[in-house]
């Protein structure tokens, strides 16, 4: 297991590699340059004195080995928009897309485990049916529609909540926290709950289908439901393991649903960076979300390892 | 308008000399309602929109449109714009220039102290001028609007002088556009001051009406009253900008109660508000124009006939309608109708006319061939024309190159985005034709826009040349009298919507929306700012 | 259970049920017994001949301009009414249907194929070339798709093209990552033992034995793949990074009309729901399938 382990950290370690070369070709690729220094009242003069100041004349692989011996010093660099360290602006963002998608991960679970189950006990009847098309639906619909949708009725309509932000003083709802995560969150639910329906669902097929519980049904009542929360601890063995890669999931597909609703999250700093072309900034949010991604897959593998014992490592 | 569209440099601002002032209506009429400014709450707080995180230093190449919202509550410039858009004083009180227009002294305010209690001196103004702003290695943020400045020294504690190369009658206006002044006692000895994050971000100095007292990042900014201001005391005790990125997420907010103020551009979204009883809206004024920017380093766009052409194929009454839902006016040249003393309604109007148009097309050597399209020797009138992703841009230009297709032109239209449009169009000059806008104070100096010298590197992007039209533009810049600027500008005007430099669009109509119990000026943002203690709210 | 080495997908891919070695018509009775899925293909039947044939005998611009005639409500001449710039809106719906199906199903078949070839080889060969391509798909993976997304549109352009490369390129890694686990499990099986064993080349064994029973999952994958490209691509021109004026597509349109929102809800109203209907289609039809293949 150990041995296992390690070998995950050191690919990892490795696929972030490619990762952040990856992510610095293209970024240089694209057209344009700093929001800083492309701008229509700066004269040729100021440019050059700008692209010294951030050391953009010199040649890219130069500039990606400097980065990279930041990098592994601890130091990703200083944002050129926010012109303060760019751990530091990360630092600051992270937290709220957590929040964020922690609540959306725990009302995903709170109504997508039972929706699931449901679903798959009463597999082949209409009920079955209609659970998965009912949260299709949310799978289904573009997620800043479903924001702006939701804005037009709660915040400018009935005015129960307030339309944009974290916090507040003032408005719809009144300025606390709860308020404002109410309208994203649930975008963020409606979204991903699908998945952990249909996962749910089909885990608990898998289960159901074995031979112990075809042997419960004939034994009766009282056996049948002591199987079933035997079934259900079985088939939610998988899905455990899914919450660690939904979350990260969720973490990086904030992007629309902040930029919808002025969150200050980490999606839409990357957003912004990428339209401004803060080189560090961008780099420093691939790295820090790849960084995590990878890092939940492997805890995840290792999850299931040891929830599992039917699986082996070698 | 979408997410990435807000960070716009501010690439349309200019200043230009406004000695005379260009009386507005609105100045007096507010003056009138300020008396009933008796019953406001002196502890109010409003909440108001900002598209990102400020600079706070102005002067950083950093900082982007967004700051100028906020910048001029926490910081004063040597002059500031009265209601009536002419320069007034600020940290100067008086100023006046030599007899050969090369040194301009200016007198500073006494007993003046920076929001940290250090003393306010001219070793400030001298220092921001000298070691910031004319530093040519530091790249500041408008800094290439002080290309005539060489130098600027102290004579005593209270008195500057500037000293320029040549007779500059715009330089107390300039003064007071985006130009605070910085504390030297902060500054002094730093190496690079864009990265002196804890002023630019977090706890700027300044001598403004407002001190910023809460940063929360990615959310909102807090200013309270400062209490030592030299300055009218503010009727509003704190002001706290919410960052909200998207005008429609503004909109919802202003509805739903989370913001106090803001400034509408899309004209699609007033209707809403004028529907709702607890918002004010109010029409202002603006020196705004939208145009068509035809390249004329080269063929065929070099030749006169041929723009003006293109200005009779565009039917701009129907776009105002349509796409701005009325919310603006013809426009036949660069001085917009708020500055009553200029602007010159009798020049060349150039009415929709298409008929019109192919004649002069057909005059320059164009006539209809295959497909209904234009053709000269064989060679088909094409125009490559990219555009960037603002406000209404896109879809002003969809409308423009339609009307253009009409007549015979094959128009390449192509969509950047903001970074992309700005880095090929406006600096590498990659483009026939385009669309853009162009906001300045109310003057009505348009030198750097349309002269032969700023058509290299400066505003100049359409690469447009006249030396009769560039000599009056110059006479107007360096003259002072009142009767002779008048002259001088009308004629201005007269050749350029001859000559179709730009082909002029649009005056646009900017609309304010505020809560009904918040006053403000009915000036424009910058204005309103500078005066920001006329701003009350009744209980 | 597979082995370990399939780590549990990270979005809507799910353990396949023990796929039924039955033949194709007993699995066509079994789908057509499913009334929603029957639903999903009819949609989709319909919607995509609209798009293509509509225009034959519907012969009204999608890119004329009016703007004297802007947020018309239906009427004569323009039964879905006009838009903010005076377009017939029933020609944009048209003209945006066929760019954002074909966008949609080209991107799918991209991101299939490649995912399919790589997760295949990657299955099959094990060893070093498992390790380097599974890798690849983790890196590809842990850059968040988005981010991945807008540098490669800010780089190379917004042309229909690039859009529809860009979004299958993105999807590719899932589908590689069901189909390494999948050829695992099938290369074990008894007949392709004894296909090796009589010496029959690789390729072949892989062409034969393997990839037709790969199929039913890249179905599968494709039907999910379409309605994730579709949604992605809206996602775009919200952004600003989608498919261009004066080109339509669903996604560009609803991102247009959301600022007039107060003034023409219809405007964001119709595109939406196509995009809506066709994504959950797709979506329906691949969960139909996956309890029937």
């Amino acid at each position: 297991m150990a041995a296992f382990v390690v070998r995950r950290v050191v690919i990892g370690a490795i696929t972030l590699l490619i990762v952040t070369a990856l992510a610095y070709v293209l970024m240089n690729m694209a057209p344009g340059g700093p929001a800083a220094i492309i701008s229509m009242t700066s004269t040729a003069a100021q440019r050059a004195a700008l692209e010294k100041l951030y050391a953009l004349n010199q040649p890219l692989p130069i500039r990606y080995a400097a980065w990279l011996w930041q990098a592994v010093h601890g130091s990703l660099g200083t944002s050129y928009d926010f012109q303060e360290p760019v751990l530091t602006v990360i630092g600051q963002r992270l937290p709220n897309t957590a929040i964020l998608a922690g609540v959306a991960l725990v009302a995903s679970i709170l109504f997508g485990v039972p929706l699931g189950t449901w679903a798959a006990v009463s597999r082949g009847r209409w009920l079955d049916q209609l659970i998965s098309s009912a949260t299709m639906l949310g799978l289904s619909i573009p997620d800043f529609w479903m924001g702006i949708v939701l804005v037009i009725v709660f915040s400018v309509t009935l005015r129960w909540l307030p339309a944009s932000g974290m916090t507040s003083s003032q408005g719809g709802g009144g300025g606390g926290l709860g308020p404002h995560l109410v309208l994203p969150a649930l975008v963020l639910t409606l979204a991903f709950m699908p998945n952990i329906v249909r996962f749910t669902r089909s885990s608990m097929l898998e289960v159901l289908h074995l031979d112990y519980i075809r042997t419960a049904h004939a034994k009766g009542a009282a056996g049948r439901r002591v199987l079933y929360v035997h079934a259900l601890r079985n088939a939610l063995i998988p899905v455990v393991s899914m919450i660690g890669l939904l979350f990260a999931a969720l973490i990086s597909g904030s992007a629309i649903v902040e930029s919808v609703f002025a969150w200050p999250g980490i999606g839409r700093l990357a957003v912004q960076a990428t339209s401004d072309r803060d080189y560090p900034m961008i780099m420093g949010v691939t790295v820090v979300l790849g960084a995590i991604v990878i890092a939940t897959n492997i805890i995840v593998d290792v999850l299931y390892g040891v929830l599992d014992p039917r699986i082996r490592y070698e | 308008m979408t997410v990435l569209q807000r960070r716009v440099r501010r690439w349309a601002r200019v200043l230009a000399p406004s000695i005379l002032a260009a009386a507005t209506v609105s100045g007096t009429v507010f003056a009138a309602s300020a008396r009933q400014a008796a019953s406001y709450d002196p502890n109010a707080t409003i909440t108001m929109a900002i598209n990102a995180d400020p600079t706070f230093n102005l002067w950083s190449p950093t900082a982007y449109v967004e700051s100028d919202n906020i910048d001029p509550l926490i910081f004063s410039d040597l002059t500031k714009f009265g209601l009536n858009g002419s320069p007034a004083p600020d940290l100067a009180t008086s100023w006046s220039a030599s007899k050969n227009g090369l040194t301009w002294t200016f007198h500073l305010q006494h007993g003046v102290k920076w929001q940290d209690g250090q003393p306010f001196t001219s070793a400030d103004v001298v220092f921001t001028y000298e070691n910031i702003v004319l530093n040519k290695s530091l790249g500041a943020n408008q800094a290439s609007n002080f290309t005539d400045l060489t130098s600027v020294t102290a004579a005593g504690p209270y008195t500057v002088l500037f000293h320029l190369k040549a007779p500059w009658a715009s330089l107390p206006a300039y003064l007071g556009w985006f130009a605070p002044i910085l504390p030297e006692h902060i500054f002094k000895g730093v190496k690079d001051p864009w990265t002196l994050a804890s002023f630019d971000k977090q706890h700027p100095v300044g001598t403004g009406p407002y001190q910023v007292t809460k940063v929360v990042p990615g959310q909102s900014i807090t200013l309270t009253r400062n209490p030592s201001y030299f300055g009218p005391k503010p009727k509003i005790a704190t002001i706290i900008y919410q960052i909200v990125p998207q005008e429609t997420t503004q909109i919802a907010d202003l509805i739903s109660g989370d913001l106090n103020f803001i400034e509408v551009d899309q004209p699609q979204l007033v209707s809403r508000l004028k529907a709702d009883p607890s918002l004010t809206i109010q029409r202002v004024p603006e020196q705004n124009y939208y145009y068509m920017a035809l390249n004329q380093r080269s063929a065929p766009f070099n030749n006169v006939l041929v723009r003006q052409a293109l200005e009779y194929a565009i039917n701009r009454p129907a776009i105002i309608q349509g796409l701005l839902r009325g919310y603006g006016t013809v426009s036949n040249g660069p001085i917009a109708p708020i500055q009553a003393m200029y602007y010159d309604s009798k020049v060349a109007s150039y009415p929709y006319n298409p008929t019109k148009a192919l004649a002069l097309l057909k005059q320059a050597g164009y006539t209809k061939g295959a497909g209904g399209k234009l053709y000269k020797n064989g060679k088909p009138l094409t125009m490559y024309m990219p555009v960037g992703q603002y406000g209404y841009l896109v879809q002003a230009a969809e409308l423009v190159q339609q009307y253009w297709q009409k007549i015979g032109v094959t128009v390449n239209f192509k969509v950047l985005e903001w970074n992309t449009f700005i880095s090929d169009v406006i600096v590498k000059h990659q483009f026939q034709g385009t669309i853009g806008w162009w906001i300045s104070p109310l003057d009505p100096d348009m030198y750097p826009y349309y002269s032969c010298a700023s058509a290299a590197t400066g505003y100049n992007f359409q690469g447009s040349c006249n030396a009769q039209l560039d000599k009056v533009m110059l006479a107007g810049r360096e003259t002072a009298n009142p009767a002779r600027r008048v002259a001088i500008y009308k004629q201005a005007q007269q050749l350029l919507a001859q000559g179709q430099y730009l082909n002029f669009l649009w005056y646009p109509q900017m609309v304010d929306a505020s809560s009904s119990n918040l006053h403000v000026p009915s000036v424009n943002i910058n204005i309103a700012l500078d005066n920001i203690s006329l701003w009350y709210v009744t209980k | 259970m597979s082995r370990a080495s399939v780590t549990p997908p990270a979005t809507e891919l799910d353990v396949a049920v023990a796929t039924p070695e039955g033949s194709g018509n007993r699995r066509l009775r079994q789908f057509l017994r499913n009334p929603i899925g029957v639903v999903a293909v009819a949609v989709l039947v319909i919607l995509y001949l609209s798009a293509f044939f509509a225009p034959l005998i519907y012969h009204v611009s999608p890119t004329a301009t009016n703007p004297i005639g802007s947020l018309l409500p239906p009427g004569p001449g323009h039964p879905l009414g006009t838009d903010d710039l005076g377009r017939d809106e029933l020609a944009r719906i048209i003209a945006g249907g066929q760019l954002s199906l074909v966008v949609g199903v080209v991107a799918m078949a991209v991101s299939v194929l490649v995912g399919t070839l790589v997760g295949l080889l990657a299955g099959y060969f094990r060893g070093g070339v498992e390790m380097v391509l599974m890798r690849i798909v983790d890196a590809w993976l842990a850059v968040p798709a988005l981010v991945l997304i807008l540098v490669e549109v800010t780089t190379f352009g917004d042309s229909p093209a690039v859009i529809i490369l860009v979004i299958g390129f993105t999807y590719w890694p899932q589908v590689a990552r069901i189909m390494h686990g999948e050829t695992l499990s099938l290369r074990q099986r008894e007949y392709v033992e004894a296909s090796r064993a009589l010496g029959s080349p690789q390729w072949r064994v892989m062409l034969r034995h393997i990839l037709p029973h790969l199929v039913p999952s890249a179905i599968v994958s494709g039907s999910l793949a379409v309605a994730w490209s579709i949604l992605t691509e809206s996602a775009l021109s919200y952004l600003g990074l989608g498919i261009q004026p004066p080109l339509a597509s669903w996604g560009n349109m609803l991102q247009n009309a959301q600022s007039y929102v107060y003034l023409d809800p219809m405007l964001a109203i119709l595109p939406g729901l196509f995009i809506v209907l066709t994504v959950l289609a797709f979506n329906v039809l691949g969960n139909a399938l996956r309890d029937v293949l």
